[in-house]
């Protein structure tokens, strides 16, 4: 049984069904087997190409080389590895007022549209913890910055398909709304400047003591605030998305996960966000470029060759994920008990590998973590109509319209409920 | 258009772009060293199609990076 939803993967194999132009001058070449992967994200031969550049501009996320260590040394240290738990406080403080907002939508019985909902606590954890600033719950600013990310992802969509035609009106829209991301970012800075949060190590005060120091200058950091954005919200509200549409339509999984959240234990609710990520990775291809001359991943590469990798095809790799396109979360979990590795060091890449592995990948995970069993352990999402969900890519996989759902609370004459 | 009118149409173009003088556009430079940056070539590409009234491809920017290219591709195209 196949839980995907057959369009998004008719349109990859469309894109990415073998090489996309596999003659030279600037080849650009398939890789979706993991040591191809491995090889080319570690390998100092291939560097980013420019095309998340034009998404957000040239900063840590687009860059290679020296502005890369520049800006990596400077972000990198408010996003720490070793203490992921640095990002709960805010988490924490998002909560309650997304907690009320589903108790009113729920006593209601009002439909709402799930991205959006889920789009605004990501959005109020966002300024929080990465830009340092507080905002309203009705506050809806990180709407904002959707011209431009939608934007982006419609060019970036131009440019990686075979016979993409260049769409003036639309550079012209990347253009105006980056411009107008921009005066949103201004009122971040402004804020950020008079009402900061106390004790915050958040990675945009990082950016205005490195100004301080000459490292960075304000368009250096306007490019950084864009690409956290990109980095950040819309990747994070749709895997929610993805996870809360493939367990409406899994309810035995949802019915064990609520189960083992009653007894305070998140083992397969860890599970089922991996295995969202599997199915749906929001950064479902990326590419490199060949530096030099170079032999790697079974090529023979020359300069300017550029090399696809496409995340979604590595995990729906029948051999590496047996019956791939099955919502599955019992992969991630051990039969002896605890996590299960992925069948291959690189057979799993959600959050990319190599110089630009995901900065934010713990704050990531453990926002979605909070999120996912807020919901799940106090309300049922009821979709409108499941199978109206079309997915469409963009920078990342996300719902092409919006998605209408019910909210329910959870009590335990629903609970014991059979499954639909 | 033919090739030369194109390259000089480029030229002027991003000569504009560069806040530049259309003589110092070198037309056998790649875009990338002419300092002009994917999104802003991409606009000039829109330009250009909107006044050739033709479609162009977005894989120009990789099979023809330098104005002679891109203008000899094109002439050849619409002849």
């Amino acid at each position: 049984m196949s839980d995907s939803n057959d369009t998004v993967i008719e349109r990859v194999l469309e894109l990415q069904g073998s090489d996309p132009r596999p003659h030279g001058p600037s080849r650009r070449l398939l890789v979706s087997d993991p040591e191809g992967f491995g090889a080319i994200l570690h390998s100092t031969a291939f560097e980013r190409t420019d095309f998340v550049g034009l998404l957000a501009g040239p900063g840590l996320l687009a860059s290679d080389g020296d502005r890369w260590r520049a800006r990596r040394r400077i972000v990198q240290p408010a996003f720490p590895p070793r203490r992921p738990e640095a990002h709960l406080e805010h988490i924490e403080w998002a909560m309650p007022a997304f907690i009320e907002r589903l108790e009113d939508l729920a006593r209601d019985r009002r439909p709402t549209c799930l991205l959006e909902e889920v789009t605004r606590i990501v959005g109020r954890i966002i300024y929080r913890s990465v830009f340092g600033i507080e905002i309203d719950p009705d506050d809806h600013r990180i709407a904002r910055f959707e011209p431009m990310l939608h934007a982006a992802g419609e060019l970036m969509l131009s440019l990686v398909s075979p016979g993409g035609r260049v769409d003036g009106p639309l550079v012209d829209r990347v253009r105006r709304t980056r411009i107008a991301a921009d005066e949103e970012i201004d009122w971040i800075l402004e804020r950020r400047r008079t009402r900061p949060v106390a004790g915050v190590d958040d990675a945009l005060g990082r950016l205005l003591a490195a100004r301080e120091e000459g490292l960075i200058d304000d368009e250096g950091i306007r490019d950084e605030v864009r690409a956290l954005v990109l980095a950040s919200t819309e990747t994070s509200s749709n895997s929610l998305v993805w996870c809360l549409r493939l367990l409406a339509g899994r309810p035995e999984i949802r019915a064990t996960i609520e189960q083992e959240l009653d007894a305070d234990d998140e083992t397969r609710l860890e599970a089922a966000i991996l295995e969202t990520l599997r199915l749906y990775p929001p950064v479902w291809s990326n590419e490199r470029q060949a530096t030099v001359a170079i032999e790697l991943a079974n090529h023979q590469w020359a300069i300017g060759d550029r090399a696809v990798l496409s995340v979604y095809r590595l995990h729906r790799d029948p051999a590496l994920w047996p019956d791939p396109d099955r919502f599955d979360p019992d992969r991630f979990i051990d039969p002896e008990g605890g996590p299960r590795r992925p069948p291959h060091r690189f057979a799993y890449l959600p959050f990319g590998a190599g110089r630009h592995l995901c900065v934010g990948r713990h704050l990531a995970l453990l926002e979605m973590n909070r999120i996912l069993s807020t919901i799940l352990g106090r309300f049922r999402i009821e979709f409108e109509d499941p199978d109206a969900i079309e997915p469409m890519l963009g920078v990342v996989i996300r719902a092409a319209t919006p998605i209408t759902v019910r909210v329910a609370g959870r009590d335990p004459l629903q609970a014991s409920e059979p499954p639909a | 258009m033919n090739q030369t009118d194109i390259v000089e149409w480029l030229r002027d173009r991003i000569a504009k772009d560069l806040e530049s003088d259309a003589g110092t556009v070198d037309p056998d430079a790649t875009f990338d060293r002419l300092g002009l940056d994917s999104l802003a070539l991409l606009a000039v590409l829109g330009d250009l199609a909107g006044e050739l009234d033709i479609e162009i491809e977005t894989s120009v920017l990789f099979d023809h990076p330098t104005i002679t290219a891109l203008a000899l591709h094109l002439a050849d195209r619409s002849a």
